[in-house]
């Protein structure tokens, strides 16, 4: 055979149209403005920080789940609290018995704490805790905590989240009024910068608002602007930028947009150096925009629950080619439950795959240059500066958040988006398209709260036993003058009650007793669903089915929705009640934070038809009886209706305790309002 | 706050600045050592790319690309069972591996919309008789396929013998002329299988493609090469997974316009097994996720993955519905339709392209050089040469250089497998008389999974 000799052949370039620049395009990493990474030479000695959120049950429980996690390549630890913890409620308070140990590890003194790093060197793990409502007296715990191990405070790494702007927009997680969370924020920096010059004594959080349904631009927005709120309160107790600006960390959400989370992250380092750029620091680290990431917890589904191991995936290779310096994987069935042993292992080898597999840690930022990255980058950037210098323009951040503007736009966009999975204009697999009976139902991990809270009761009682009461009461009476008297560092007078045995409560009580205790009112946006779904079959079979009910009854029906417990995630609460709105419904909101007896009441008051439950942590358990009896205490023949994260495992026993109707997560809307209908 | 100050308050980095503080935060410690990567296919990869650093832009139109269903056809009316249901459950274009002998091809694809689905008959078996009953099928809509090299150096043996094979192959690309879809299909999957890294396996597609030109230009029949499917196997490094395909899609068109014919070829990515472990097998899903994803932005025509569990398990719907889904969210929540051209630009990706593009074309003029593939088939230097990549990469990992999460690190020890597994998840070793030695897949795990199967 004769063959044609190929020796000179050579590549053939496709034809290259010019491409536009952009401004930002040009900026490294490991300088400002950061661009391409906060450091030089990025993962390239070190990879990001492997932190898995985790924490539940009891203290020893959390301690033995840290231990498994650090043995299996997890690098630093990051604590979740219990609700009761956040909102500053030891276990023994009456009114907090249903989320005891449910969503997190219940901390109330320093031995609880002493028990969550037992056998754990504070010296050599960084340890991040998200706590924003009860900040001083668990940032007072982990102190004394980590004196007890002999560690000085000046070695302490981690970072504290502190972030209670975000609180007040979208995760409501509070306890005090704005202007006294503010002044609690700027005592911590104010004491970490003096003593703790290792630790990061806020992280700015954006995550709750991605989660909440801010698209990037928002997310980026309202963060940064948090974050400059942040610099000018420590500004204006003295200190100087350079003494804290460096140790300031941020924390972003990354969702399934694949390329606008990447961009988004480089965007944010852009923006964060030129805001920080005007409080002219001589130390460029203080221009330096350092972040954690967790993948979305709000794009993962109930249904098929094992698709969300390549949601988590594609997510954690977005935040590492975005520049992360720490990430948090969820594990897939964290849209219904803490996650197992199991579970927690895929979410954690899915960051050890992309560091040690892949070899995408080899060069920085490996998207440069890219035409959808750059341009990304540069409408971010634009779309963001916009937002932040109205914000600026209106008189800052917590002005802004005192409006209820920032969370009224959150909640908009969560609705829009709503709308468009409900009508099928955006399709979530598994859920509303490529849907399947195949049962594929997960172990679900359950906390067993009565007895957390008993093992919890005993050991303040004990606690209070073994302390000097007096000793306790002088500290604690130092921490409310403190307070009141706007003098002190509230940090340090919580480390000295801390020291005397105070607990959490008592310590967030004393603080209670000058600042009172904040609470919001929750209401419907009205007309945002309703012209998303408007065209859609479904609707135009509820519109038919509200009729025929008008018509019967003469009123539409009515509906008191409530959050008991102490969780505030309210994305899904303030959805569907402004979607039931918008579909002619008649819907009363009770504020966060009740009881079943509050709600009870409430709703023989307004004579509802109807009354909900929103349960995102399990409290329902407990709750609901307790709704169910004091509704029939009442005489309501109320329908009762639960929605939320509820296992599947879970309903029977429900509807044998009376729950007429259970709507689990991902629910359409319409589909359940006409179900709605039908029962009653 | 206006945008434009970003601009005037920071200075622009340039490539020196930048390097001389990775130098000065090395406190010492040697650059090229601690911040230069020397990959397997014998590139250095730098710790960082800029603008500098583009020589010639290479920028590819967004493409439409399509979910694919790989279906091993044993019986015509089962496989078009589950090729109706992966269809109604996303995917959008069918690959049938026809390995029966009698199939009905008509009833293998009775109820597919063929104007909206792609459907691809790749051939298992090579006679007239089959040729005639294509003909008697009359499906012109669909794409059948054969390559009776690749089933030279996957099994050893021709078909027949390489003389009746060829002649065989030209009658069924005959069929042309009336009106049906004869199309090559080059198995470089098995090629990534065995162990053959990026580059030789781009040297390999244009070896491969190289010596069908030759053969039909010699026989003066070089106008029946309409069409040629690649089946490329995906790995887990992601960006040099981007790179293989760019650089074949450089690659190819040059080696056509030497022989002066325009052939239609797709790019088909398929993730490979190398990587996945019999193991921890769920951890598979995590490699597959990525695989895809880079298939996706490598400009591939179709993707489609194995099932993670397929080491051990039978194939099952389940599992496959699971990385079926994968590409839908890759499609449909990531993205990935809209974005599908964000590797263009990216210098790290340019630069990966330009370096793979150059060494594979250095090879392939190499194997050229020395009488072409199915000569150096013949007397084993292909097979060596791979092999010898094998085992190379595995010594890395042997080393603990390389990590196989599951396999080499991070195992969970309590994990039994030989019990509860519907297969043996190592290649079953089949004496047989070849004309060559074939060229097989060589998993990396198995070097230590198969000590720990036969400890359990």
């Amino acid at each position: 055979m004769s063959r044609r000799s190929l020796q000179h052949i050579e590549p053939v370039y496709p034809k290259s149209s010019s491409k536009k620049k952009f401004d930002h395009q040009g900026y490294g990493a490991g300088s400002p403005p950061y661009l391409r990474g906060p450091y030089a030479s990025m993962y390239l000695k070190k990879p990001w920080t492997i932190r898995q959120y985790a924490g539940f049950s009891t203290a020893e429980e959390s301690n033995e789940f840290y231990k498994n996690n650090l043995r299996g390549g997890q690098t630093g630890l990051s604590v979740a609290f219990d609700l009761p913890t956040h909102r500053g409620y030891d276990s023994d308070f009456k009114n907090i018995y249903a989320d005891v140990g449910k969503s997190g590890v219940a901390i109330d003194s320093i031995e609880d704490m002493e028990m969550l790093f037992d056998g754990i060197s504070l010296k050599d793990i960084s340890v991040s805790m998200t706590m924003n409502g009860a900040v001083l007296p668990i940032m007072a715990f982990y102190i004394c905590c980590a004196l007890n191990q002999g560690v000085p405070l000046n070695e302490l790494r981690g970072t504290l989240q502190n972030d209670i702007l975000k609180e007040f927009m979208v995760r409501n997680t509070y306890i005090y009024p704005e202007k006294a969370s503010m002044k609690i924020v700027s005592d911590i920096i104010s004491y970490c910068s003096e003593h703790m010059p290792k630790f990061n004594p806020i992280s700015i959080s954006g995550y709750h608002m991605l989660e909440a349904g801010a698209p990037a631009e928002i997310e980026l927005a309202y963060t940064l602007a948090d974050g400059l709120e942040y610099v000018k309160t420590a500004l204006d107790t003295g200190m100087k930028i350079d003494d804290f600006a460096p140790r300031l960390s941020f924390f972003f959400g990354i969702g399934m947009d694949h390329f606008t989370e990447i961009s988004k992250l480089r965007a944010a380092r852009v923006l964060w150096a030129q805001l920080m750029s005007e409080f002219n620091p001589e130390n460029p680290k203080s221009l330096m925009l350092r972040t954690h990431c967790q993948t979305s917890g709000w794009s993962l589904t109930a249904q098929n629950p094992l698709n969300n191991i390549c949601r988590t995936s594609l997510e954690a290779a977005a935040a590492a080619f975005g520049g992360t310096q720490s990430l948090h994987t969820n594990a897939l069935d964290e849209a219904m439950t803490l996650p197992t042993p199991q579970t927690a292992k895929i979410a954690r080898d899915t960051q050890l795959h992309l560091q040690l597999e892949t070899k995408i840690t080899k060069t920085v930022d490996p998207f440069g240059g890219s035409y959808v990255v750059e341009q990304l980058t540069d409408d971010l950037i634009e779309k963001a500066s916009r937002l932040i210098e109205s914000i600026i323009n209106a008189g800052g951040m917590t002005q802004f958040i005192a409006s209820g503007a920032p969370k009224e736009r959150i909640a908009k966009a969560a609705i829009e988006k709503q709308a468009e999975i409900d009508s099928g204009k955006t399709l979530i697999i598994g859920l509303n398209s490529f849907t399947t009976d195949a049962d594929e139902s997960i172990k679900i991990l359950k906390v067993d709260s009565t007895k957390v809270r008993k093992q919890q009761v005993e050991r303040i009682q004990e606690r209070k036993r073994s302390r000097s009461n007096k000793l306790v009461e002088e500290a604690l009476e130092q921490l409310y003058l403190g307070a009141k008297n706007n003098t002190d560092n509230l940090l340090e007078l919580s480390v000295i009650a801390a020291q005397k045995g105070a607990t959490l409560g008592e310590m967030s009580y004393a603080l209670e007793r000058v600042y009172g205790r904040y609470s919001a009112v929750a209401h419907p946006i009205k007309g945002v669903y309703l012209a998303g779904v408007k065209d859609s079959k479904d609707y135009l079979e509820v519109k038919e089915q509200l009729k025929d009910y008008i018509s019967k009854k003469g009123r539409a029906p009515r509906l008191l929705m409530s959050k008991m417990g102490q969780d505030g995630h309210d994305r899904g609460y303030g959805a569907v009640a402004s979607a039931l709105e918008d579909l002619g419904l008649e819907i009363h909101m009770t504020p966060l934070f009740q009881l079943p007896e509050e709600v009870a009441k409430k709703a023989v008051e307004l004579e509802v038809d109807a009354v909900s439950m929103t349960s995102l942590t399990a409290a329902h358990s407990s709750l609901i009886p307790e709704l169910k009896s004091s509704l029939q205490k009442h005489k309501s023949q109320a329908l009762v209706i639960l929605g939320g994260i509820i296992p599947k495992s879970e309903y029977t026993e429900l509807h044998n305790k009376g729950v007429d109707l259970i709507f689990g997560p991902g629910t359409n809307i319409l589909k359940a309002a006409s179900l709605i209908l039908k029962q009653l | 706050m206006s945008k434009l100050e970003i601009d005037n308050r920071f200075s622009k980095l340039n490539p020196s600045a930048w390097k001389q503080m990775i130098q000065f935060q090395l406190e010492g410690e040697d650059y090229a050592q601690q911040m230069i990567f020397h990959s397997l296919e014998g590139i250095d990869i730098k710790p960082f790319y800029t603008e500098e650093d583009l020589n010639q832009s290479i920028d590819f139109a967004k493409r439409d690309w399509s979910i694919e269903e790989s279906i091993a056809v044993y019986q015509d009316v089962e496989a078009n069972k589950l090729a109706l249901e992966a269809i109604d459950l996303g995917a959008e274009s069918i690959h049938f591996k026809v390995f029966t002998p009698n199939c009905n091809f008509n009833l293998l694809v009775e109820g597919i919309d063929l104007n909206t689905i792609k459907v691809h008959l790749c051939l298992q078996q090579l006679s007239e008789e089959l040729i005639d009953r294509i003909v008697s099928s009359q499906l012109k809509q669909v794409v059948f396929s054969i390559d009776p090299l690749s089933k030279f150096y996957v099994t050893g043996n021709w078909y027949l013998n390489q003389k009746s094979d060829l002649k065989l192959l030209t009658t069924f690309l005959e069929l042309i002329q009336q009106g049906f879809q004869p199309s090559l299909e080059l198995d470089n999957y098995s090629i990534a299988e065995a162990g053959a890294n990026n580059v030789y396996q781009i040297a390999m597609v244009l070896a491969h493609l190289a010596e069908y030109l030759h053969y039909f230009e010699a026989e003066n029949k070089l106008h029946l090469l309409k069409r040629v499917t690649i089946k490329l196997g995906v790995g887990t490094h992601f960006f040099f997974e981007i790179a293989k395909v760019r650089a074949l899609r450089l690659l190819i068109p040059s080696l056509l316009e030497a022989f002066d014919v325009e052939i239609s070829y797709d790019l088909s990515s398929k993730t490979s097994s190398r990587y996945y472990t019999a193991y921890n097998s769920v951890q598979n899903l995590v490699r597959s996720s990525n695989s895809l994803l880079s298939s996706v932005l490598s400009t591939a025509d179709t993707v489609s993955g194995i099932a993670h569990d397929s080491l051990i398990y039978n194939s099952n719907k389940s599992s496959n519905r699971l990385i079926r889904n994968q590409l839908l969210l890759l499609k449909n929540e990531a993205g990935l339709n809209e974005h599908q051209d964000a590797a263009n630009g990216s210098y790290y990706i340019n630069y990966l392209t330009e370096q793979f593009s150059q060494k594979a074309l250095g090879i392939f003029k190499l194997i050229e050089k020395n009488q072409g593939l199915l000569f150096q088939l013949k007397n084993g230097s292909i097979q060596k040469e791979i092999e010898k990549q094998h085992l190379k990469e595995l010594e890395l990992y042997k080393a603990n250089k390389e990590v196989l999460i599951g396999a080499t690190a991070f195992k969970d020890k309590r994990e039994r497998l030989k019990k509860v597994a519907e297969r043996k998840p190592f290649l079953v070793k089949k004496s047989r008389k070849t004309a060559i030695i074939p060229i097989v897949k060589r998993r990396i795990a198995s070097y230590w999974e198969e000590k720990r199967w036969n400890h359990e």
